[in-house]
Order: C-alpha cells, then structure tokens, then sequence
C-alpha cells in the first residue's frame, strides 16, 4: 500500500521539459517566406510603401527646400531642422542616416526577390507575366533608390573624373544572416554607380514596356521609368538624351496640364492625379509623410505662426494672375510671440482630407507625387536649351507658363536669358517638391539667400548665415556625410567620408 | 500630482502541512487588484507639457492661474485656473492632464504548491509548481475639448501574462564515517511564460461626456503581440565537509532558452568552491577574542539571457497597406548562433566576528564577462541598422566590505551600526571584429578596450572667451579653439557609473522604542544635467525662466564669466560630480510591551512608527535628483521624499 502510495506522488514529479523551438506568431521565417507569387505581391508592396514614406516625402522631400532657397525660417521657428536650414548639418544627424537606410533597405528588398523569385516552387506559367512586372519593379527601385543617394553624397557627374570620384556602395546580393564586416562593399566610383542606376533601368524598361501609362497611376509604369531616364540624363548632363525622352512623354499628350484654378486646387488638396506619371497610392491608415515642414503653422486659436516661411523673390517671381500663386499660397497676419506681421505663406501641401478624418487641425498629408509631366516639360526645355535648340526650348517653356497663367502670350527666348528663365520656372513650379537644392547644386551656381519678406519676424534678420546665408558651388556641404552608422560599422567605407566632415 | 491616485487591495495566504511523517504539502497564494490613474504626459518627456520642466521654465507671471489686477494694474492675487497660458502660447498644463486622463488596472495571482517526499532518511524529493499571472488593462483618452490635441480619441489595451514553473529536486544527505558530510543534488526546472496584448483605438470622440472607444467615429487597426519564452535547466550539486572545518561544493548545470538561435539554445555552466572555517580549528580555540572564522574561495560560470525575444530569428512582418492589400516586410536578420552570455567569477573572502561586537564580511572578486549580448551595428547595405549577437567581454574587479558594530547590547538598550562598502572597477576588454573602440552615435558615450564602460566622451567646454563672450573648447589635443566639432570629442575621466558605493545603518532601541536610520551613498559617478541647457543659455531666454546664474552672463569685453552669450551646444559643460549621501530612511518606533498584549486578550502586538524616506540629500549636484540612472538627466521625476505613519498589529 505504501508503495502504491510513493508512486502516486511520484507522478507529481513529472519531468515536463519545454520545447524550446518556439518561433514568432506575429511574424513569419524570412527562410521561407516567399514561395508563390502572392507572396512577391505583399514584398512588393513594401517597396511602394518604403519608397512612398522614406525615399519620395518627409524629410528627403522639405530638407531639399529647408537647405535652398525657397524659405526663411521664423524667429520662433527653434532650430527646428536649423542645422539643415544653416548647413551645419553631421554625420550623426537621423535624416542624413534614415535616406541611406531606406535606400538600402529597398536595394536588399529588390535583391531579395530578385534571388528567390526564380527559387519558388509553387509557380505556373500564367505567373510568369506578374512576376515580371514585379521584377521590372524591383530594377526601377534599385535605380531609383540609387540615384537618390547619388543626387545627395556623390559630387556632380563629370565624365572625365567619373571612374575616379566616390559613387556609392552598390549591391545586388541578399546578406541572410549577420555577415562578417569584411565582406562589407566599400563606395564605388561614380562611373560605376551610374552604369548601375542604368544598366537596372534598361532592365526595367524591358520587363515593364506593357505596363502602359496612365494618369495618377499608383503603380511604376514604362513612362515612369522613362520620367526618371529623363530626369537621370539631365542630371547627368546627358542633354540629348533627357530632351528626347522628356519631349517624348510631353508630346505623348496622356498628361495633359491643368489650367483651370479649381481643377488646379483639386489636384493639390484632394490629389486628384491630374498631371502625374505617378502618384503613389495612400490611405488615412496607410499616410505617407507629410513634404510641409510647418510651412503654414495654423494654430488651435486661429492664428498662424509658421516654421519656415517664402523667400520673398519667389512670391515676387510668380505673375499676378499665376494659378499657382492662388492655389499655393495666400497672404495672412502671423503672429509670431508678440510680433506681428502680414506675410505670403505657402499652402502647397494643404492636406487632404480623405487621408485625416476627425481631424480638426490639418496634418498636411496629400499623397505624393513623384513624378508629374510638369517636370518633363521643364527637362525638355532646359535639355534643349543645353544642347543649343533655343526653339524647341522655348516651346515646352511657353506651353507650361501658358496653362499656369491666364492670358499668358509666348516669349522667344535665347541664350543665357532663355536659361535663366528656365531655371526661375523650375524653382516656381516644382516649389516645396524637393527639388531646389538639387538643382542648386546641379547647376553649380551656389546659393544665395535674400531680403525676406519681413526681416523682423526671420531667424538671425540681416545675417550672412541665415537670412542672408550665401555659399559657393564649391561648399563642401552641397554634399551630405556618409552617416556614421554606416561608418562605424563598415570597415571598407571608413576612409571614404566625403570631404569637410 | 493632480489627477493621480492608486488604490491596492491584496490577499495572501501560506498553508504548511505535514500529512505524514514523510509527506509535506505547502501551498502560498497571493492575490492582488490594483487600480490607478495618471495625468496625462507625466512622463520624462522633454517638453513644456512635463511638469518637471513646467516648473522650471514658466515664467513667474506664466501661471496656471487667473492673475487678478485692480484697476491700475496692481497684483490682487491669483484667481480661477485658466485653460489657456497665454504668456506661454500653451494650453495650461493642469488642462493638459485633464483632458488627457489615463487609467491601469491590474489582477495578479502569485501562488506555489509543493511536494515533499522522505521515502528514506537522509533523501528528500521535493516538487514545486509555480504560477505567476497577471490581467493587466489600460485606458487613455483624448477629450473633445482638448484644445491641443487634433485629434480627440480613447485607446483601451488588455494584457495578459503567465508563467508556470516546475522544479524537481532530488537531495540526499549522508554522513560517512562520522566526519564525512555529504549533500548531494539533483534536479530540473522548466520555465515557461507567455505575454499576450491587444491594443485597440478609435478617434472622433465628440463630446466629453460620451468618450468610450464605441464612441468615436473612426476605428483605427489593432495592434496585437503574443510572446512565448521556455527555459530548461538540469542541475546537479555536491557539497561535502569534513567535520564542519573543510567544506567542498560543485556544481555543474546544462541551461536551455527558446530566446537563442536553434543551433547554440542549450549551454553548460559550472562552479567550484572551497571553504575553510578556521573557527573550528584547535589552535583557535584558546583565542577568546575571536568569536567566528572562515575563509572561502569559488571560481565559476553562470548564464545571462537578457534580452528581449525572437532577436534569433529572420523575421517577415506586415506592414501598410498598399492599394488596400497587404503587404510584407523584412523585419529583421537571423542569428541562428545567438547563445548565452557567460559571467566567469572568482571570488575569495573571509568573514567572522571578533571581540562579540565586530562582525566583518570582506569580498573579492574578478569577473569576466564574455560573449555579451549585444546590438551589432551592420553596414546598412545588409538592409538593417544591425541585430542581436554575442560579441565583446569586459572585466569588474573589486572588493565587497560589511562591517556590524554592536556598540551597546544590554537587557534593554541596544546601539548598532552596519557598514557596507563596495569598489568596483570596470574595464573593456574586447568588443565586435577585433576593434579597439567604437564611438555610439549620439549618446555622449564610447567604448573603448582598457576602458571602463559609461566614460563619458564629449567635446571639453573651456568656458567663455573674454574677449567676445563666446564658448571656448578644447581641442583633442587640448589647446583652445572657438569652433565646436565634434571630431574634438575625447574621454573626459568622468563616469556614468560610480565606482564606489556604500551604506550605513544605524539602530537604536530602549524598551519598546526603537530607531533606525539608514544611509546610501555612491562617489565618483557624473551625470549630465541637461535640464541647464534650457536653463542657462541665451537661446531660451527669451521664452523660459532662466537660473540666477545667468546675471553672470558675459556683456563687457574683458569681462570674465562662465556663462557665454551663444547657444549652448551638447558639451562637457553640464556634466557635474553626481556622488551624494541620502538619508534613505529614517524610522522610529514604540511596541507596546508584552504585558499589556497579554492583558488585551487577542492582541499579539502593537507598533506604531513614523518613518521617512529621502529626507536628506548631501550632494554638490545642482539638477533635481542625482540618482538619475541614465547618462543624461532631462525632466527626470525626482525621488520622492514620503512619510509614513503607521499601526502594526498582529493578532
């Protein structure tokens, strides 16, 4: 009976050991997550979603006007990106390390279905044109992801310098588990990066040309592969080749420009997708970030009290009667502490409101618009011009100015005068979208601030480093730091800083 | 703290029972509910809305309160709260916390059961089964008239957390021939816990008095976590003595955790110890002033699993939608070789008590810590900023000293005093892919082999430059420099961690009336106090309260001062000596005696006491608190100082 007893209560000292293989239930082994082609859908869909959010708004987009010429910040605007807005920007500095890493990001994401697509098991042929489209997409981002940073941490293009000067790290390998430091690329020349960007768009020209264009498209098409050629080839210097593919999306007429203001005002505030080779698709649960830094600064009581506010020459730029002066931006009192003024202020982002509901402030969320014709026709012109066709150039510049101006009569321009007046439509009509510093810096002429609208409400009125701020094509700072993440973590880019940081 | 208040209600229970002479069941239960609330944005948030930065930076006449005037603009007094600081461009901070309301609730179970069975003399198998559980619930809202906030909504968050244990042992202790004393152990424990949370909002909330989640307008996508961590240990024991003079102890242990990489879950762990009591000895048995001995030694290795979960796995998440689709995002990196950090000890010590009245305890020891966890930063080109691995060792050298004086022990009056002291000394000693240091970014720190972890690494403010007012540095070669880089960062000598700390307590009773105070102390630890930056520079002046320090800024050429005209800029300047000495606790009570207990007839006794904790700081630190554990104190709640009045009655 005692025995009986002594075994019983052995049976309480059962030795249960646990399983110690207990993977995630909230996400899933990156090992075998891609093996059919909904699966390569969903990865596909983070490239939108990552180059929507990381690459193409938020601070890659305002930082670009924050560092030109296009605002003054306020005196109560608190340093806020003031180390941009006064080029004191470092190394360390978050959104100098968040544009490498999403671009990365999207790099490994693209190479990572570039190797295992070809590896899935669980395909039919009827898969094969999906997959190709998804394939083209992933040579486009890795383009144009690239040629982002380029725009940033490469020094101009200057082909007899190119396969000397300092690309960037290029990769087309997926890194599964921690790899060793060494195995780590360096920067490659810009030669090589260029080669690159292209060789991969070529690619994507080739996998994507069914993909037809279409208005406000939310997916890359073949002429938005053909809209960053273009942009690619002006940036390059490649004239010839940017006005041809610029001109021949222009005269395509699948984009046809706004002229009306109401139409205009829809496509800013309810993003209507008039004028866009692309406009990425967002909803109020998926926003993208937002491209206003506080540029209009509404506050709960009414007032307004922006963070940076427009240059005085770009509100003096723009015609009377310009449906982008009526649509941008309007003249209000701000009050800034206890100071008072009556100031432009611009509204090109004004939100919209299918992305905020219940919102009583706007977040100034409208989705993004990486690639409108409008641009083309100013690649077009400056292209022509370039290349010594002042006819041609003067006939995309005038087709554009006459949809933004009622009554606008055409103008024969030539020479240094015809480019200048390019480059004035350029800063006017791509305002705010990201584009100022490039072309600043493109066009190696420096930047120059200027006499603000009010200097008693500008940060440092009347100051040679902020309102007044002027630095030379040569200043080092027209280059970002190589981020010193990616520095202290990579051995073979540690001697490859760019110069002055 | 307004709009803050807890309530706790708590049941226990501990049921001993000896069934038969060689069965034993036991069984402790404790049971708890708590309920609180918390103004909304009491964090260490740096902004206006953080009361600790409030109170610092709010201009006098910028109050939460009406200020009420006569007619020619004279100070009457202050009148109703308002909800608006006007002075400030802010709503009033008492607003803020009531429109944002936030409520915790939280049900805990905490109970054992064991098991023990003595089939023969000497053997006892002992079972355990643990459970630790708690509900825990969270609710904050955003009220419709919030001014401040765009968007009114209520967000709920249900939790809940288990853990089971089972321990198994086996003990058997035998004597052979007389003098040999043997204790041997075996056993297995398994641990195995789940925490699973559900957070849930909606938005559009429009008015105060309807302001449920089924209230608002717009639903916002849960979020949702489930994490399982298991452990298995198998341990066994040895201890033997010889005659209570000789003591030998090994122990030898395989630990198991589902937190590492398939390849490296389970690792070995072992240890050796010796001990001599010189007490026991005969030639100690004449030495009247020596009341106890003894010298010990161990040298062994133990495991470290502290990290979060899943860190081994290469995760695939989702992640926005894209045109109302799902999408999928890399969310991480396998490391199917992430293993157990191993602390490999030696210590040596030797304690006793001598002349009745000095008990002593004095410890060495030098620890190594090897294959320590982690973050690895990657080269972004892997697509991530780095991920979790066993990388880098570092060594703590130092000593541990107690000391006890029994100054008066007599029938009714007792005085005592208790020391304890420790210095310790850290050095790195290897970090990641055989380099020598490495800088992490941003956070004003630096490793470096052969120096301590927490040395602060900055860019050394050389105060103000007569001649114009500005900030001086130092470059890294030491000489002045007006311009700020931070190339220019070097170690400063200066350490976030002390490395000496130490205590004293003292005790005092007469009859039923006792005190005790104690004390705690740390040397040599520096802190920056980063709330001057608000607080001493130019660059808030004109929109906060400054320090009185700020007459001293610099206005005449020539003029020697500390306080520069420029701003501020993340130096050495606010990095102060944060040692200090604080009266912890200081507690006096009377017990009623024992006869008037036993008169009572149900009473077993009755204390009253009063203590107080934190009532008394020496530091030459001049921000809030220098017990801040963080590099960088920045709008830090302080510790509280508290007093308790209080009944103890047992029955």
């Amino acid at each position: 009976m005692k025995k009986i007893v002594y075994f019983l209560c052995a049976m309480l000292f059962v030795v249960c050991s646990c399983n110690l293989d207990i993977p995630p239930t909230s996400s899933i082994s990156t090992e075998s997550a891609l093996q059919k082609v909904e699966d390569a859908q969903k990865f596909r869909r983070d490239m939108y979603v990552t180059m929507r959010d990381y690459l193409c708004s938020g601070s890659p987009v305002y930082l670009m006007e924050l560092m030109g010429d296009s605002f003054h910040a306020s005196i109560t605007f608190g340093n806020r990106n003031g180390e941009y807005y006064k080029w004191e920007m470092r190394s360390t500095f978050g959104n100098v390390e968040s544009v490498w890493q999403y671009s990365y990001y999207c790099v490994m994401l693209a190479n990572f279905l570039e190797t295992g697509i070809p590896k899935m098991a669980d395909i039919s042929p009827s898969d094969y044109e999906q997959l190709d489209i998804i394939l083209g997409e992933c040579a486009f981002v890795k383009a144009y992801s690239m040629f982002t940073l380029t725009e940033l941490f490469c020094q101009n293009y200057n082909a007899a310098t190119a396969s000397s000067d300092y690309g960037v790290m290029l990769s087309s390998e997926v890194f599964g588990t921690p790899s060793e430091p060494s195995t780590y690329p360096g920067r490659s020349s810009l030669a090589e990066t260029y080669s690159y960007i292209e060789t991969n768009l070529t690619k994507a020209e080739s996998l994507l040309a069914n993909q037809k264009g279409n208005v406000g498209s939310i997916y890359i098409t073949i002429d938005a592969v053909k809209a960053l050629q273009a942009r690619i080839a002006l940036t390059k210097g490649d004239y010839v080749k940017a006005a041809s593919i610029a001109s021949s999306l222009v005269d395509n007429k699948a984009y046809p420009l706004v002229s009306d203001l109401d139409e205009f005002n829809n496509l800013w505030t309810n993003d209507s997708g008039k004028e866009c080779i692309v406009q990425f698709w967002a909803d109020y649960l998926s926003t993208p970030n937002s491209n206003c830094y506080d540029y209009v600064g509404l506050q709960s009581n009414g007032t307004y009290s922006p963070n940076y506010i427009p240059e005085k020459w770009v509100i003096d730029a723009f015609d009377a009667k310009d449906i982008r002066m009526k649509s941008w931006f309007f003249k209000t009192p701000v009050v800034f502490g206890t100071i008072n003024s009556n100031l432009y202020i611009c509204n090109k982002f004004p939100g919209n409101p299918e992305l905020m509901p219940g919102v009583t402030i706007s977040t100034y969320l409208n989705k993004i618009k990486p690639f409108r014709i409008a641009e083309q026709y100013l690649i077009a012109a400056e292209a022509y011009a370039n290349s010594g066709d002042a006819a041609s150039a003067c006939t995309y510049l005038n087709a554009l100015r006459k949809s933004r101006i009622p009554g606008y009569t055409a103008k024969s321009y030539s020479g240094d005068e015809l480019i200048s007046q390019i480059k004035l439509e350029r800063a006017k009509e791509l305002y705010g979208e990201g584009f100022r510093y490039k072309d600043l810096k493109r066009w190696g002429e420096g930047m120059s601030r200027s006499i603000a609208q009010d200097s008693q409400v500008v940060n440092g009125a009347g100051s040679a480093t902020t309102e007044l701020m002027s630095r030379t094509a040569s200043d080092p700072f027209f280059i970002w730091p190589i981020p010193q993440a990616e520095i202290d973590s990579n051995p073979q880019i540690r001697n490859q800083q760019n110069q002055g940081y | 703290m307004p709009y803050s208040d807890m309530s706790r209600y708590s049941v226990r229970s501990n049921i001993n029972t000896k069934i038969t002479n060689w069965l034993k069941y036991g069984l402790n239960l404790n049971l708890a509910y708590q309920r609180s609330h918390h103004a909304g944005y009491s964090t260490t948030s740096t902004g206006y809305y953080n009361p600790m930065n409030i109170i610092a930076w709010g201009l006098p006449y910028a109050t939460p309160y009406e200020i009420k005037t006569d007619e020619n603009g004279n100070f009457l007094g202050y009148g109703k709260e308002q909800d608006y600081i006007t002075d400030l461009g802010l709503k009033n901070y008492f607003t803020v916390m009531k429109y944002n309301p936030t409520e915790r609730n939280n049900a805990r179970i905490n109970g054992n059961m064991y098991e023990e069975i003595t089939p023969i003399k000497g053997l006892v198998l002992r079972a355990v089964q643990a459970i630790d559980a708690y509900d825990y619930r969270y609710t904050s809202k955003v009220i419709p008239t919030d001014l401040i906030s765009v968007t009114p909504g209520t967000t709920e968050s249900f939790q809940r957390f288990y853990r089971l244990t089972s321990t198994n042992t086996a003990e058997y202790k035998f004597a052979l021939a007389q003098n040999n004393h043997f204790d041997i152990l075996a056993g297995h424990e398994s641990i195995f816990s789940n925490s699973n949370s559900v957070t849930t909002s909606t938005n559009g909330q429009t008015d105060d008095r309807m302001t449920d989640i089924s209230h608002g307008t717009i639903a916002n996508l849960p979020s949702y976590s489930n994490s399982s961590i298991a452990y298995n240990s198998f341990f066994a024991r040895i201890s033997y003595d010889y005659a209570d003079k000789y003591f030998l102890d090994g122990t030898y242990r395989i630990d198991g955790s589902s937190l590492f990489g398939a390849n490296k879950r389970y690792a070995p762990f072992y240890s050796v110890g010796v001990m001599w009591n010189i007490f026991k000895e005969n030639f100690l048995k004449d030495v009247a002033w020596i009341n106890n001995l003894q010298l010990k030694s161990s040298y062994g290795t133990m495991g470290n699993s502290g990290i979060s979960n899943y860190l081994s796995y290469g995760k695939t998440s989702t992640g926005l939608t894209y045109n109302e689709q799902t999408s999928w995002y890399l969310a991480s990196l396998s490391n199917p070789n992430l293993t157990w950090e191993e602390v490999e000890a030696f210590n040596l010590g030797v304690n006793g008590k001598i002349f009745d009245c000095l008990t002593f305890n004095v410890e060495l020891y030098n620890k190594n810590t090897k294959n320590m966890l982690m973050y690895i930063p990657y080269s972004y080109i892997s697509g991530f900023s780095g991920g979790w691995g066993n990388v880098g060792t570092m060594r703590n050298r130092g000593v541990d000293v107690e000391l006890k004086f029994d100054i008066l022990r007599k029938k009714d009056l007792y005085l005592g005093l208790s020391l304890n002291m420790n210095y310790n000394k850290n050095t790195i000693t290897e970090l990641y892919d055989g380099r020598d240091e490495f800088v992490d970014g941003g956070s004003g720190l630096k490793y470096q082999v052969g120096k301590a972890y927490g040395e602060f690494y900055v860019v050394r403010f050389a105060g103000v430059d007569p001649a114009n007012g500005k900030s001086l540095w130092l470059d890294a070669e030491g000489n002045d420099t007006g311009t700020y880089s931070e190339s220019n960062a070097v170690f400063i000598g200066k350490n976030r961690f002390a490395p000496w700390s130490g205590g004293a307590s003292l005790d005092f009773s007469w009859k039923g009336l006792s005190l005790n105070a104690t004390f705690a102390g740390v040397f040599g630890k520096s802190l920056e106090n980063y709330d001057r930056y608000f607080l001493e520079s130019p660059a808030f002046a004109d929109e906060s309260n400054m320090t009185k320090r700020m007459l001293n800024i610099w206005t005449t050429p020539g003029q020697i001062t500390d306080i520069p005209v420029d701003a501020s800029k993340h130096d050495s300047r606010y990095i102060e000596d944060a040692s200090f000495v604080r009266m912890k606790n200081l507690q006096i009570s009377y017990s009623f005696p024992q006869k008037m207990m036993n008169a009572t007839g149900f009473l077993g006794a009755a204390t009253i006491y009063v203590s107080g904790r934190n009532l008394l700081t020496f530091t030459k630190y001049t921000g809030w608190d220098p017990e801040v554990d963080a590099i960088t104190a920045m709008g830090n709640y302080p510790n509280t100082k508290q007093f308790t009045i209080g009944v103890e009655l047992k029955f």
